[in-house]
């Protein structure tokens, strides 16, 4: 009696905890994660898409429980995408390898190894992605320093202003937003009008006194060295961190 | 009482069978037993924990890149070289001292990110720019330089990560981009000579104000002498 009763709770125990994803003609059936830990979800999504995650335990990070609904059937490719959906909710982020894959923070994936898309193929993903955009105009500076602040907080844009590209790093769906922007505003006119704009500004330069362009310049060291001071406090809280 | 220990207990005890612990130390240390391979670990690196979950079996080639990834994102480095069969940890701090091998031939990237330096040759692209704008994009121990004249790049990082720079700078480095930044060279010569200060007259004043005052003083000398002259002139009735 003793025997089955403990077998019983082993049995319901793994249950509770390990089977709440159901596998069905190979489309996941309804399911419902409900205030379930983060651990709990990955080793589900692990094992219904037969791959290994690595995930490491971040003691300084405090994560919330998941909730997660689902009332239809979806597909496996459907499943990881509400599996990066909950990931980025709380700063996550999954990186594919050869095993498997590493769920790991936001601000670390950009040192790992990620698929370079082209503009015209960036997934629909909450998962980061690194996105090269050649532009036909020579915008791309201006394009990486007006509209940086429509990337997410590890975001990044690059512009490769001789080779007039635009190198984005960020989830693939607001990469493909800020590409999206970026070839509305990729236009010979807008190009006349920032060559324009530019030629103005030169001129206005050309007026100023020695005097109001020595000031300048060092408004513009001010700037720089507190950028960089910024910085280098960022870089010594990680370290402590580490 | 007994029973609701054991429930506990058996609840516990499941939970552990979802994912496997694991202390990096041990890992590496299984890892190293199973491929008789030496190694060495930095005074400097301390142990941590992170998990592995899934079923499917990991093969060794795997468990030697999750060794190289956990160290990354613990800023740490796994470098091998010098010595056979023979692979070390360092700390973040320690990576500037320590040497590398060193790859030329983007296929020979060992497909890990243990720490290794590539040399680049630049075909068309102003190395300078290059380097200037890939840092961002290094890891946290990355480093990127150029030679300068020779438009070589030296870039020291994660292999993986190397290969991912290598491959943004194909993209952008072809004769199109080289065009490009003819094009680009051209117009910020325009802007400057633009923006450069055209001086009136004032600042050529100013600049010589010396040289103008010598000239000045000479001017109302001679007009002074002059009127002297027609003065006296006037006074002796000679006008």
């Amino acid at each position: 009696m003793k025997v089955l009763w403990l077998f019983m709770m082993v049995l319901l125990s793994h249950s509770a905890f390990a089977n709440i994803l159901q596998i069905k003609d190979e489309f996941v059936q309804p399911f419902e994660f409900e205030k379930t830990a983060l651990e709990v979800v990955i080793q589900e999504v692990s094992n219904v898409l037969g791959i290994n995650i690595v995930y490491t335990l971040d003691d300084t990070k405090k994560i919330r429980p998941v909730n997660l609904k689902i009332m239809n059937v979806i597909s496996k490719n459907e499943l990881k995408e509400y599996f990066f959906e909950l990931l980025s909710r709380e700063d996550l982020t999954f990186v594919e390898e050869s095993f498997g894959g590493v769920v790991m923070n936001s601000r670390d994936s950009r040192d790992f190894h990620m698929e370079i898309f082209d503009s015209e193929n960036i997934p629909n993903t909450n998962n980061y992605v690194l996105v090269i955009y050649q532009m036909k105009w020579p915008l791309s500076s201006m394009m990486s320093r007006n509209f940086r602040s429509e990337l997410s907080q590890y975001g990044r844009v690059i512009d490769f202003r001789g080779g007039r590209a635009l190198l984005v790093y960020d989830k693939g769906l607001i990469a493909k937003y800020f590409v999206q922007r970026a070839k509305e505003f990729d236009t010979e006119d807008n190009s006349d009008k920032y060559l324009k704009k530019l030629q103005e500004d030169a001129t206005a330069e050309s007026k100023k006194t020695k005097e109001e362009k020595k000031i300048d310049e060092l408004e513009d060291k001010i700037k720089d060295l507190e950028l960089e001071k910024i910085k280098k406090d960022k870089s010594n809280s990680k370290n402590d961190i580490n | 009482m007994c029973k609701n220990t054991l429930t506990i207990l058996l609840i516990i005890l499941s939970l552990n069978l979802l994912a496997k612990e694991v202390s990096f130390f041990n890992y590496v240390e299984e890892y190293a037993k199973g491929n008789k391979l030496n190694y060495s670990i930095s005074p400097d690196v301390k142990d941590f924990k992170f998990n592995i979950f899934g079923k499917d079996a990991i093969n060794q080639e795997d468990v030697f890149k999750i060794i190289t990834i956990q160290a990354m994102l613990n800023n740490k480095a796994v470098l091998l070289g010098g010595l056979d069969s023979f692979f070390k940890i360092v700390a973040g701090r320690e990576i500037k001292s320590e040497n590398f091998p060193t790859y030329t031939d983007e296929k020979l990237l060992p497909d890990n990110y243990q720490f290794v330096r590539f040399i680049y040759n630049v075909s068309f692209l102003d190395s300078r720019e290059i380097t200037r704008n890939l840092r961002p994009i290094l890891s946290r121990n990355g480093r990127i330089k150029d030679e300068g004249i020779g438009n070589k790049i030296i870039i020291t990082d994660s292999a993986k990560n190397i290969s991912k720079i290598l491959k943004i700078i194909k993209t952008i480095d072809t004769s199109l981009t080289k065009k490009y930044e003819w094009e680009e060279k051209e117009l910020k010569e325009e802007l400057n000579k633009l923006s450069e200060r055209r001086e009136g007259f004032w600042d050529v004043v100013t600049k010589q104000h010396g040289l103008f005052i010598i000239l000045f003083s000479l001017i109302f000398l001679i007009i002074g002498f002059l009127f002297r002259g027609y003065m006296i002139r006037r006074i002796e009735g000679g006008l």
